[in-house]
């Protein structure tokens, strides 16, 4: 995932001065490209198409001609100038970030155009590269035409804005399930096993046991497992030691808060 | 080596026993000249820094450490010898200068072997990797916290059809169908009515959708409080009052471990979800705290001194509200100002370290999917104005205000859980808080959406495109002038949002009151924003509309010309909600650091300055104490504040036990006493610690030993050592005397015994004893007369003293 991707400004200055940078990263030196006319030091070579008509292309093509920039500019890579090297990376990387099929619906330029003249207000979203997140690239079919597209342009805002949809599908997978075991576990620990427990072991334990206040919360019996496992300890098993143990220690938490209102009140 | 030993052994014992506290302070001074001279002379091979640390050392305390380290030639450490009970508070004193005794062996060792030398670097480097470690956890949790709140605050609604796990905005992320008027309409996200009945209008969709919302506040709020009943009922709270009574030295076993962390991240997300009033950054602190506890256990630096254990949780807090608000400076200065107790330059470079890992990870999680690590960054930079500070500094009252009317109102309520019948049903108490707030909230569009939109909302500024009814202005001017938005009058959406709003102050000012310090995690930090912000807005909108309707006036005048843009309202709420956080948590440097950081306004230090400033001044006016330290005291937990001052001239002796009526004080000797009979005083007391004298007759100091270690070491002794009955005699001496014959072998525990216990005389200043325990943060003083023995302070006495100077219940403390 790429570090550079902050949302890019709306480039209202652009239009007007014909000039913009291409992206924040590449800084003076980065160059940028010119909306009137095709200057010599643009970033890709398709990338001014003519003064009037800005690219219109869907996303596969463009996204193809990227990567083959990408692979050039990797090639390139070891030619002498910095400068030239500069310039192309931010095409590759940007590039690779759109064709990327899991990226792909992963980045967004949204630009919202509010109403203009005759034309109501409206929301664009278009999967683009970063670079070419503006109104011109983004806003299709454009509603107004002739001297009005740069009037209703500039009240466009366009946002670049990524995110990473795999991660959120994971996440929520990861907390659901751990969300869901621990339920699982805790109406076996507050439901099943009391009840498990009385049938195993009988009614004697279930008239000593009564005594006990602490009998109606869950872990209870804890203290007699830990007794008798004690007593055995050859043929328990570690873990249900160490099991036992944590109930008597969550019974002690559980005692302090909720009962005697020591800690945490 | 071994006479320069028994030299500095005997220097502190006839220190500890013959002089009192200042004497001794001001001969460190002038012995350390000769005893450093004599140093040199006769250890070549340590280096001079080291040396230093070691001088310190023999008037801290640290006779243990150099008596553990012969003793390790005969026998292996006892296990459990120097740790300490539940509920009680360490010796910092003892534990770092264990822990020096422990680095100056290591150094030694280093040079004799490659592989030590490598142990050492290892160790060295431990501390750092520990950091990176915590900040990389703590960012992924936050990370996790963060994803899983937003959808399951967006599942009350409705659920995304697309794929269940987005959330309403990325449900209708790249849906093409989002329109201009209803922006947050896609097809892909279905309401409940929408999936129920098929339809989203009509009174009918209405009620169901509202009875939805009820229904899943009421179901993530059981969920929360049976999970942290269940499993982890250290996990609720805020934690903050905790951890910092931890960090200053309690110990609450299990607080920071790993099924508090589990259940606490779990819950956090469950209670965020629920639409109570509550925050995730105070939890998270407490999130950030168990995973440096749990991962402290991977290196044995940090496994076995509490002391140093408490330095990776002061870096961990900071890495945890470094995650909480996306502020990593802030979060160093807020465990600095208002968490940590012992913050030496080491630590803040630790957690400074921890907080960028920590906000790195987060950011490269993004989880807000706008690339930034906050979700309130603003965007406008418009400059204010002098006059404007007259209101930012009403907004700072009102801040201490609602901070004073808070913490009086919020405690007396948690006092009255604490001590009446309504502490026995939390159950219930946390379904009837969550259903009044799902029953209040739903109907208000402020009060519904979660309260973080809502302050992110409040803060943002209002442009032409913004479709929120907070920006339903008039467009009276001539729009084709792109950039700055002049002032606008008002339209009929901004009225009814100002009504809306009230109403939502009200609500949150109420609720919140009782949904802090119910048994589910909750922080306060974004209610009392929330709070603020509301107010802030409505101010920021009101002072927008009077300039805007009366520019005549000489106060707006001279730079609210016509077509201006002069007042910012989301800067108000800005200073608003510092200006409440303020008032409740008396922070002020961290605070605003916070808040710039937050909202990414550098230009808008001063106003937050001013705000905080004025809030604190209200509030401290009002009540002494911010809502963590009131609720330290409401539980009784012995913390020692460092920030007061203790002004009473009162005497050790009018504080030290035992009292003039009571009977003697317990002590034991260092030669003559038998196994038996120091089982019965350990049975028959319930002192934590015994001082040892040379005999009954001349109370001669000689030692302090913990009753944890001598039970732990005559168990010990009886299991292992041959022969060691109930009349065998104990030696705390350096060399037991020539036995006679047929008598039961002795039982030698000079090892536990701590020989140079800190004393001052009877007539010492309490004012002095005060500072002592707060700075070197002991555990107990001894009290000497002429020279000889005459009571203990403990750290409980000299908060029960305080409490008692305070005109306080000293019986609230509760703790060792």
């Amino acid at each position: 995932q790429p570090w550079g991707g902050q949302s890019a400004a709306v480039n209202k200055h652009c239009l007007t001065r014909a000039w913009r940078p291409n992206s924040p990263s590449l800084g003076v030196l980065g160059g940028g490209y010119c909306w009137g006319s095709c200057v010599a030091n643009s970033t890709s070579p398709g990338a001014c198409p003519g003064p009037a008509q800005p690219r219109r292309c869907d996303p596969l093509p463009s996204c193809r001609l990227d990567q083959r920039e990408a692979h050039r500019g990797l090639h390139r890579e070891a030619t002498p100038t910095r400068a030239a090297h500069r310039l192309r990376k931010p095409t590759g990387s940007g590039g690779q970030e759109a064709c990327g099929r899991q990226n792909f619906e992963d980045v967004r330029c949204k630009c919202i155009c509010p109403p203009y003249k005759e034309n109501s207000g409206h929301i664009y979203n278009k999967n683009i590269s970063q670079k070419d997140c503006d109104c011109l690239h983004v806003v299709e079919p454009m509603p107004v035409r002739g001297p009005d597209v740069e009037a209703y342009c500039l009240r466009c805002e366009c946002k670049y804005e990524e995110r990473s949809s795999v991660t959120i599908k994971v996440t929520i997978i990861i907390y659901l399930s751990i969300l869901g075991l621990l339920l699982l576990y805790m109406v076996y620990l507050t439901l099943v096993e009391p009840i498990l427990k009385r049938r195993l072991f009988g009614h004697s334990q279930l008239i000593q046991s009564d005594d006990d206040i602490g009998d109606h919360q869950p872990f209870a019996n804890a203290h007699d497992v830990l007794a008798r496992s004690r007593s055995r300890a050859n043929v328990l098993n570690k873990v249900e030691y160490a099991q036992q143990r944590w109930k008597l220690q969550v019974q002690e938490q559980r005692k302090s808060v909720f009962d005697r209102h020591v800690v945490l009140s | 080596m071994a006479m320069w030993q028994g030299a500095m052994d005997n220097r502190g014992f006839q220190q500890g026993s013959f002089s009192s506290f200042q004497n001794s302070s001001s001969d460190e001074d002038l012995m350390d000249i000769p005893a450093t001279a004599m140093d040199f002379s006769m250890r070549d091979d340590v280096p001079p820094l080291d040396r230093e640390v070691g001088e310190d050392k023999s008037y801290n305390g640290g006779g243990i450490g150099y008596s553990n380290r012969i003793m390790d030639f005969l026998e292996e450490p006892i296990p459990g010898v120097g740790t300490y009970d539940d509920f009680n508070t360490i010796d910092w004193v003892r534990e770092k200068s264990r822990d020096r005794d422990r680095h100056r062996e290591i150094t030694n060792k280093s040079k004799e072997s490659t592989w030590a030398l490598i142990h050492s670097v290892s160790d060295a480097f431990s501390g750092w990797l520990l950091m990176l470690l915590i900040g990389l956890l703590s960012g992924s949790l936050a990370g996790l916290i963060d994803i899983s709140a937003h959808w399951m605050t967006d599942l009350k609604e409705g659920i995304c059809t697309g794929g269940f796990w987005f959330n309403h905005e990325h449900c209708c992320w790249n849906s093409d169908h989002v329109t201009f008027e209803e922006r947050d309409k896609c097809p892909e996200w279905n309401s409940w009515s929408q999936l129920i009945i098929s339809t989203d209008e009509g009174a009918f969709a209405y009620i169901v959708n509202y009875f939805m919302y009820v229904l899943w506040a009421l179901l993530f709020a059981f969920l929360a409080v049976s999970l942290v009943k269940v499993f982890a009922p250290y996990a609720c709270g805020s934690g903050i009052p905790e951890i910092k009574t931890i960090l200053s030295g309690f110990i609450i076993r299990g607080y920071l471990g790993k099924w508090t962390l589990v259940i606490k991240t779990i819950t956090l997300v469950l209670a965020v979800s629920s639409g109570l009033s509550l925050g995730k950054e105070g939890p998270l602190v407490h999130v950030a705290c168990c995973c440096g506890n749990i991962l402290c256990h991977c290196f044995n630096k940090y496994r076995k001194n509490e002391a140093k254990r408490r330095e990776v949780l002061s870096a961990a807090a900071a890495a945890g509200v470094s995650v909480a608000f996306g502020a990593p400076i802030g979060g160093v200065l807020f465990s600095l100002e208002e968490v940590s107790y012992y913050f030496p330059l080491k630590t803040l470079w630790r957690s400074f370290f921890a907080a960028l890992v920590a906000a790195f990870t987060l950011r490269s999680i993004n989880p807000f999917g706008n690339s930034r690590l906050v979700l309130f960054y603003v965007e406008f930079h418009t400059p204010w104005h002098l006059f404007e500070l007259v209101p930012f500094i009403l907004l700072g009252i009102f801040g201490g205000l609602w901070g004073a009317l808070f913490i009086r109102t919020n405690i007396a309520w948690c006092r009255k859980r604490k001590t009446t019948q309504l502490g026995k049903y939390p159950v219930i108490e946390v379904l009837v808080v969550t259903a009044i707030t799902a029953i209040l909230a739903f109907p208000n569009e402020y009060t519904r959406m979660s309260t973080s939109e809502l302050i992110s909302e409040l803060f943002n500024d209002c442009g032409l495109l913004d479709s929120s009814k907070l920006c339903d202005y008039e467009n009276r001017f001539n729009t084709s002038k792109g950039g700055e938005l002049p002032d606008r009058p008002a339209g009929v959406g901004v009225y009814s949002a100002m009504w809306q709003l009230a109403l939502t102050l009200i609500l949150k000012i109420v609720i919140t009151i009782f949904t802090f310090g119910m048994k589910i995690p909750s922080g306060l930090f974004i209610p009392s924003m929330a709070v603020g912000a509301i107010a802030g807005r409505l101010l920021g909108v009101g002072m927008e509309q009077l300039a805007y309707y009366h520019q005549e006036w000489t106060i707006f005048n001279s730079w609210c010309s016509q077509g201006a843009d002069c007042i910012t309202p989301g800067l108000y709420a800005m200073v608003g909600a510092a200006a409440c956080l303020g008032g409740v948590t008396r922070m002020t440097v961290s605070l605003v650091v916070i808040m710039f950081e937050l909202t990414g306004g550098l230009e808008y230090i001063v106003p937050l300055m001013a705000a905080a400033m004025t809030s604190k001044w209200v509030a401290d006016a009002l009540g002494r104490e911010g809502i963590y330290d009131a609720h330290i005291r409401l539980n009784g937990y012995p913390f020692l504040e460092a920030k007061e001052e203790f002004a009473h001239k009162t005497l050790a002796m009018d504080v030290m036990k035992p009292r003039r009526n009571d009977p003697l004080l317990t002590v034991l000797t260092q030669d003559s006493m038998t196994v038996e009979d120091v089982e019965t005083i350990i049975s028959e007391t319930t002192y934590s610690g015994f001082p040892v004298v040379v005999s009954r007759e001349s109370q001669r100091l000689v030692g302090f030993v913990l009753r944890r270690d001598l039970i732990i070491s005559i168990e010990n002794a009886r299991k292992k050592q041959d022969g060691v009955v109930s009349t065998s005699i104990i030696y705390f001496t350096e060399h037991s005397p020539p036995l006679p014959p047929y008598t039961p072998p002795t039982l030698k525990l000079r090892n536990i015994l701590d020989l140079s216990p800190f004393t001052v005389t009877d007539l010492t200043p309490m004012e002095i004893v005060v500072d002592i325990f707060r700075k070197l943060g002991l555990r107990q003083c001894l009290v000497t007369h002429n020279g000889r023995l005459l009571g203990i302070i403990t750290k409980k006495d000299v908060l029960k003293h305080i409490a008692q100077m305070a005109n306080q219940d000293p019986d609230s403390i509760l703790f060792n």
